[in-house]
């Protein structure tokens, strides 16, 4: 889940530098950025107050794709909510409580915010494709 | 940790546990259950059996207004079509196909489904909680997701369509 974040952070930090300045699109990956930033700190306390040690960032991650087009940008971002989508789905099924209802907020942000970026709907999010 | 979609065995197993409506409820949530549950008849078979009685409802309000073959019915009948396959990933039989009067959907319309699946976002959310199996946990989580997307595809929709369909 931590891992996950911190790959998402990188590849909207990533999007934000190439979107065209001041664009409604770049505007939309500093939202995604501000998003997964905030949750990798929160998972990152939960598991701090759970005794786990947090994994560290890596110090980059190889994208799928070149980024050079706003195209390409939407499909990293979709690719990159489809696999947060895949990993909080899994969360709520090993988790309970608090955790699982973070999970589940996670994979309904996750699946809506694909949306944004161009995705359609799927029966499962984060289960089906 | 289990990487891939629901497996066949998954569902079926599902199946099981709709068609064993009458179990108990309540019990310790604490813990998630292993998969499968050690008898068709667990605490979960009520819930699985509320989740397609809401989801047969979903189904039933998108088919009276998709009979058309616009844009935006053809839309519709896709959205229905996420709720059919929540049924029938559970296990729960599809309601019978009623025939659809000439009901063109228009922004009122659009208004009433956005506000059914506002309220099955909420359930399904609950009801993951409540759910005891970690699997059907994260299958009505995603069942959650899935109708927080047709909101935002409903809201999409509204632009286009009439204010009024004619004849209503």
């Amino acid at each position: 889940m931590l891992a996950g974040e911190h790959a998402a952070v990188y590849a909207y930090g990533v999007l934000g530098g190439r979107l065209a300045a001041g664009s409604a699109l770049q505007r939309q990956a500093g939202d995604g950025y501000v998003t997964h930033r905030t949750r990798r700190d929160e998972v990152s306390s939960m598991l701090e107050a759970l005794g786990a040690s947090p994994v560290a960032a890596e110090p980059g991650y190889l994208l799928p794709i070149p980024v050079d087009t706003a195209p390409q940008a939407r499909r990293v971002a979709r690719l990159v909510e489809d696999r947060c989508a895949v990993l909080y789905a899994q969360v709520v099924a090993t988790a309970v409580g608090r955790t699982r209802a973070y999970a589940a907020d996670s994979l309904i942000d996750a699946a809506t915010r694909g949306l944004s970026w161009g995705a359609t709907p799927v029966p499962l999010p984060g289960v089906q494709r | 940790m289990d990487a891939g979609p629901l497996t066949r065995r998954q569902l079926l197993a599902w199946a099981g546990l709709a068609a064993a409506s009458g179990g108990c409820t309540g019990g310790d949530t604490s813990t998630p259950a292993p998969f499968p549950e050690p008898s068709g008849a667990g605490p979960d078979a009520r819930l699985v059996a509320q989740v397609v009685r809401g989801e047969s409802r979903l189904v039933a309000a998108y088919h009276a207004f998709s009979a058309g073959t616009s844009r935006l019915e053809r839309q519709l009948e896709r959205l229905g079509g996420d709720h059919r396959k929540h049924v029938t990933a559970l296990g729960g039989q599809l309601p019978s196909a009623a025939a659809r009067a000439p009901t063109r959907p228009d922004r009122q319309v659009l208004r009433h489904l956005r506000g059914l699946e506002a309220r099955a976002v909420e359930s399904r959310r609950r009801q993951c909680l409540a759910a005891r199996s970690g699997d059907l946990a994260r299958v009505l989580a995603a069942m959650a997701a899935s109708s927080a997307q047709h909101l935002v595809v409903l809201r999409g929709l509204a632009a286009a369509a009439p204010p009024r369909a004619a004849g209503r």
